[in-house]
């Protein structure tokens, strides 16, 4: 009986092993993702688009962020062009014209606008706008209680309660991709002519004529003025009230601004304006983007519509590196970025990529455990004393050898890792070590901690990253940040990496400035300028 | 000697696995099989012995190094004699890493315990069902260390020098450390135990178990 209490007090040593995997993929049959997906809270919403035939048809899907377990599909049947108008997620409220609850807005090429139940894709609302050829292919814009849809050959408001339609507006042009910005007074969007037209809330319109070329962006406005990126024959022109700023590449992308910084994109530049004042070229970087750019903190992710494709991560004006994933092909959608680190991207393969950070410690879950190791220790003490009072040797060796594997197992961890950075700090000399870095990378990284992949078909480098204190740390968000799934297991030594984007190969190992490391990923502390290399064995 | 950082040497494909995992059952099987042994119960009772000590490994790999297998091999060895606790020691492997992991190093390690199993037939540790207890506290601890260093060969690969080497076997002197005081609890805990179990339920053959006279016994 004393032996089996000994045994099971053992065995309550051992943590349950646990596996994190913080990140997922899924195959939208294939339907291009030409718009970002968005996030909203667990949910993740991405709608298909491409050129129908048959029973195909485009979707919009709604996935758990976590497990990627479908929540609901929402299927339009009549949808038989290129759809590319981004969702809208709009919170519950209410309006003049009654209340509404959360939903997604979809506007579609056959002219229609679909308000979705966040909750279970079901259709709220249902309206129709007018059709030449296409319908809606702009971004819609939330004016109050009222969405503001630009439609081919006009505008018209809605209420969100609804879908009642508020506000018609004919305009003569055609628009393509012609989103419409929003303003106290009136609403802006342009056309396939290069007009822009100013549509005050009272009906009446104003226009003014750009350049010859065409609008294709929600017009911009800025601090200096109305910042229209003009794509023409010859290649763009990015004009600000009316006047030419600079002259610029083919196929712009859709602009975008924060705190009147502009970014723009076409296929030959990415370029920054500073627009506070009036706006002055910031920089110019090459780079081929003709899509939605998105802004992350100080990161700017830019579509890559090459036949490599990928994403563009630009930190202030340096490329960092380029986000990649296992199918990557022309990519104009944007990222969606949520919680916990979380984002969502996809290209026209119509693979979608989520990854998010997971957080696998339970707090306060070692002190418990630390506790139990302690009141078994005094337990074995006491009866160890009871043994050495009476001189027993023999049962006292046996207990003094049990106390005395509990805790050598229970601070092996700490044990290992401090003998192994001793080893390490006495067996530190020259090397012949290369940084995994390229001339056009050495700027960012230099001098800052980075993390370097070699998966079989590419390498993932990433740079100038700061504040990381652990490899497993640096890792999960190199990993996150390239969409990169991360699959670990959890032992009582701490974490184990078993496998990037489901490639176990030989097992994995991981390099500290060039040099194997012999601790775990949650022990290895990092520097602010460490390299952390990951290899397959 | 347990890598900390998640790599544990090669895995292998499936037909290299299939190959290794028959090349090992068929060396367990050839070791048990004679023809003067096993009635039923035998049988029995080392299969259930054969799996307790698979699950005692499994149900501690948490406890890195923490090997109970090591003692076990060395008692098996002792007196069931060094065929069958040979085979003891490869189907133990087998079956726990069926559920731990499979790899190249199965190899490394079932050999290794075979070593150790082969080392207690020829060391005398049991004597007239009475386990050796300072022999086999010797042994248990010899035997841990030499374990891990042959197991950890099975990291050795074509790109890792010998200092490399030497130095990732000077890294894992403290699971080292925890595998030897591991062996000699165990030892003390449980060796008689499972001796005990043996004699009670095994008729043992006496062509293969070594019988140590009175006057060759060690103090």
């Amino acid at each position: 009986m004393k032996r089996l209490l000994l045994l099971l007090g053992l065995l309550l040593l051992i943590q349950p092993v646990s596996a994190a995997q913080i990140g997922w993929n899924v195959d939208l049959d294939n339907g291009y993702i030409t718009t970002a997906p968005i996030i909203v809270d667990d949910q993740v919403i991405v709608r298909t688009s491409g050129f129908w035939s048959g029973d195909q048809r485009p979707h919009v899907y709604s996935f758990d962020l976590y497990d990627g377990g479908l929540n609901w599909k929402y299927k339009s049947e009549s949808s038989t062009q290129h759809d590319m108008t981004p969702l809208l997620h709009i919170d519950s409220g209410k309006g003049d014209c009654g209340w509404w609850k959360e939903m997604i807005l979809v506007g579609w090429t056959d002219g229609k606008i679909t308000a979705l139940d966040i909750e279970d894709g079901r259709l709220i609302w249902q309206t129709q706008t007018e059709i030449h050829t296409w319908g809606i292919t702009g971004a819609m814009a939330i004016d109050g209680d009222e969405v503001v849809v630009p439609t081919r050959k006009g505008l018209s408001t809605f209420c969100l309660a609804d879908g009642e339609e508020n506000l018609r507006v004919d305009l003569p042009e055609l628009g393509w991709r012609n989103g419409v910005s929003i303003s106290e007074d009136y609403y802006l969007l342009g056309n396939e002519e290069g007009v822009l037209n100013k549509v005050y809330k009272n009906g009446i319109v104003e226009n003014q004529s750009i350049g010859d070329g065409k609008i294709r962006h929600a017009p911009l406005q800025t601090n200096a003025g109305v910042l229209i990126h003009l794509q023409t024959d010859s290649g763009s022109k990015i004009f600000v009230d009316g006047q030419l700023l600079i002259s610029s590449g083919y196929s712009p992308a859709i602009p975008i601004m924060n705190e009147n910084i502009v970014h723009l994109a076409t296929g030959s530049e990415y370029i920054i304006l500073d627009c506070n004042s009036n706006c002055s070229i910031v920089s110019r970087s090459e780079f081929h983007s003709n899509g939605e750019i998105t802004l992350r903190g100080e990161e700017a992710w830019l579509p890559r519509n090459t036949e490599e494709g990928g994403w563009g991560v630009f930190s202030n004006t340096s490329l960092i590196r380029v986000h990649q994933t296992n199918a990557d092909t022309y990519t104009t959608a944007g990222v969606g970025f949520g919680p916990s680190q979380s984002m969502a991207l996809g290209s026209d393969a119509g693979i979608m990529f989520v990854s998010y950070q997971s957080e696998l410690d339970e707090p306060n879950q070692s002190d418990y455990f630390g506790i139990f190791i302690m009141m078994i220790i005094i337990a074995l003490s006491l009866v160890s004393l009871r043994y050495a009072a009476i001189l027993d040797l023999a049962n006292l060796s046996k207990y003094l050898l049990l106390i005395l594997m509990i805790i050598s197992a229970y601070t092996l961890p700490q044990v290992a890792n401090a003998w192994s950075n001793l080893i390490q700090e006495q067996n530190q000399g020259g090397d012949d070590w290369e940084r995994p870095w390229d001339d056009d990378l050495a700027e960012s990284c230099e001098g800052k901690q980075a993390v370097h992949i070699q998966l079989p078909w590419r390498d993932y480098m990433t740079c100038g990253l700061e504040g990381y204190e652990t490899v497993e740390e640096i890792t999960d968000a190199a990993a996150a940040s390239n969409g990169i799934v991360i699959e670990k297991e959890q032992h009582d030594l701490g974490p184990w990496l078993l496998s990037f984007d489901g490639v176990k190969e030989e097992g994995w190992e991981f390099y500290i400035d060039g040099k194997r490391a012999m601790t775990g990923i949650s022990q290895t502390t990092l520097k602010s300028d460490t390299v952390v290399e990951w290899r397959m064995a | 000697m347990v890598l900390t950082d998640g790599v544990h040497g090669p895995t292998l494909a499936p037909v290299e696995s299939l190959v290794l995992n028959t090349v090992l059952i068929g060396a367990a099987f050839l070791l048990l099989c004679r023809p003067n042994t096993s009635a039923k119960k035998e049988i029995l009772v080392l299969s259930i012995i054969t799996l307790a000590a698979a699950a005692s490994r499994v149900l501690l790999e948490p406890l890195a190094n923490v090997q109970p297998l090591t003692m076990m091999c060395l008692v098996m060895g002792g007196v069931l004699g060094a065929r069958r606790g040979m085979a003891f020691a490869l189907m133990a492997t087998l079956l726990s890493n069926a559920i731990l992991s499979n790899g190249w190093w199965t190899l490394f390690q079932a050999t290794g315990w075979a070593a150790a199993a082969f080392a207690g037939s020829k060391l005398a540790l049991v004597i007239d069902g009475e386990i050796q207890m300072k022999r086999l506290l010797l042994s248990a601890a010899v035997a841990s260390v030499l374990f891990d260093w042959w197991v950890s060969l099975s990291v050795w690969h074509s790109g890792m020098g010998l200092g490399e080497f030497a130095l990732y076997l000077l890294n894992g002197l403290p699971f080292d450390a925890l595998h030897v005081i591991a062996s000699l609890t165990f030892s003390v805990w449980l060796a008689q135990h499972l001796a005990d179990l043996i004699h009670q339920q095994v008729s043992l053959d006496l062509n293969e178990n070594p019988v140590v006279s009175p006057d060759v016994r060690p103090n």
